[in-house]
């Protein structure tokens, strides 16, 4: 029976691209773009620090001194030997597409904060030089505390980076090089008194 | 049966002092007893002006009749600029007579340090940010309150479950309990830090940050002191509240400590010698371990 045969093979070919859409369609709700954006923001972290590392192995490595001296130009000569390596590097770079994660995020944070908490936990946070990537972060300026319980909800980051405030900015800080890897502009909301 | 009943009496004036929000108050502060472990506590000291010196000479001078090998940093051990000189003017030559007398320094790092000073070895840190030590029978727990990370706060979860010393000891910049006006207690950092504390029965915890003295009421059975005039001093910032036990806020003060047996004796000092705050803490009962589903 040709039609028969005909029919089931149409009926087979249906079910078979039904199976891959559904399949297809199945795949493509299990990947959630925020945890993607945050899974390539760490990709963008751990390539930095892959950075970090090369340009450190060339130098004579930190180690306890008695000697501050000795402290102070390894630090400069690692922030010189990244700034030479990501001299085209600009702001967003590495917050990029995980930006506006980060953003709620702290916004969230501010909301369940009293306007005297808001304003306590931003006391301290350097005002006067606007962050720069690439820059050193300014060495007579506090390293404002960043809030516990925000660090808790940011993404983890690996030894070697910080998150830190200056102005109303987030930034990204290396902490061995104590340069600014990337900033988030504006990212603190602005609290009313 | 008499260590027995002694026992039972040291718990008791542990359990009513805790109870009552204050530690015994002998006039004679540290009582400089043979084989005690004696330390000093120095909060946001590192300006380098005047005050800082003249509090560095008193402090020299007390360690020649009560022989403390070791302080404490809790933080702000270098304002402003962070190069070589700075470390002269503003650590070596103040504490000069101090370090030559080979008394140990173990920094806690503060909202104005470099994070890399850690790589500066007077000040014992091993190049870590928060780190451990141990002397005699007590273990001090150093942090790095400026940035409270889930990373250290897993290791300060097994570095305390770990512990078994008769003291534990923490200490770190900013304080969780203040009644200083210019910043207060640190309520986020409380939140996160003061159930392990419980859980692991921490005895004592030194900060600083707030530019004053205040011994705070125990809460929930730990003992916190604010030391923050090592160097800087807010005069009149101290806003007494009913977390206050004692405080002073007219001078740059150092503390000076003493562990012997199941007892920790204070003593607060200013620049002109004076004696503002002095007492005595008797060891907390340690904590019960957590009930098991098997023990249920």
């Amino acid at each position: 029976m040709p039609m028969t045969l005909s029919l089931k093979s149409n009926f087979a070919a249906i079910s078979a691209v039904q199976l891959i859409c559904s399949v297809l369609a199945a795949g493509q709700a299990r990947v959630n773009p925020q945890a993607e954006a945050m899974a390539h923001f760490s990709e963008r972290i751990n390539a930095y620090l892959s950075l970090q590392k090369k340009v450190e192995g060339k130098l004579s490595s930190q180690k306890e001194t008695k000697d501050p001296e000795r402290i102070k130009i390894h630090i400069a000569n690692l922030a010189e030997g990244i700034r030479l390596a990501r001299a085209d590097a600009k702001a967003g770079d590495v917050f990029n597409g995980a930006a506006e994660q980060f953003r709620q995020i702290i916004r969230e944070d501010a909301q369940n904060r009293s306007v005297r908490d808001a304003f306590a936990a931003m006391r301290e946070v350097p005002t006067r030089t606007p962050p720069k990537v690439n820059a050193d972060y300014p060495e007579t300026a506090a390293l404002a505390t960043v809030p516990p319980l925000i660090l808790k909800r940011l993404q983890q980051l690996p030894d070697g980076v910080e998150y830190r405030f200056m102005g109303r900015d987030l930034i990204l800080r290396d902490t061995k090089a104590n340069l600014i890897v990337d900033l988030l502009p504006g990212a603190v909301p602005t609290v009313g008194r | 049966m008499r260590r027995l009943l002694a026992a039972l009496a040291l718990a008791l004036v542990a359990a009513v002092s805790a109870a009552s929000g204050a530690a015994q108050s002998p006039a004679s502060g540290v009582p400089n007893r043979k084989d005690s472990l004696k330390f000093a506590a120095i909060g946001d000291n590192g300006t380098g002006d005047k005050p800082q010196y003249e509090l560095a000479a008193v402090m020299s001078a007390w360690q020649r009749q009560f022989p403390f090998d070791t302080v404490i940093m809790l933080g702000d051990n270098i304002y402003g600029g962070q190069g070589p000189r700075d470390f002269v003017d503003k650590f070596e030559n103040p504490y000069k007579p101090l370090l030559a007398a080979g008394v140990k320094f173990y920094a806690a790092l503060g909202n104005h340090d470099s994070q890399t000073n850690r790589f500066y070895k007077p000040w014992n840190m091993n190049g870590e940010r928060y780190y451990t030590f141990s002397k005699k029978n007590v273990k001090f727990f150093v942090l790095d309150s400026d940035y409270m990370d889930p990373k250290q706060l897993q290791w300060i979860d097994n570095q305390l479950k770990s512990a078994h010393d008769d003291w534990k000891i923490a200490y770190f910049h900013h304080p969780l309990y203040s009644s200083g006006g210019r910043h207060g207690s640190e309520v986020d950092l409380r939140v996160t830090l003061e159930p392990l504390f419980v859980k692991y029965g921490v005895n004592v915890v030194y900060s600083g940050h707030d530019h004053i003295y205040e011994r705070i009421k125990p809460q929930k059975g730990i003992y916190y002191f604010v030391s923050g005039s090592g160097g800087q001093l807010r005069g009149g910032d101290l806003k007494k509240s009913p977390l206050t036990a004692a405080g002073y806020d007219s001078d740059q003060t150092f503390m000076l400590n003493e562990v012997a047996g199941d007892e920790l004796f204070f003593q607060v000092i200013t620049r002109t010698g004076k004696t503002v705050d002095a007492g005595v803490i008797a060891r907390q009962p340690k904590p019960k371990p957590a009930e098991t589903p098997s023990q249920r």
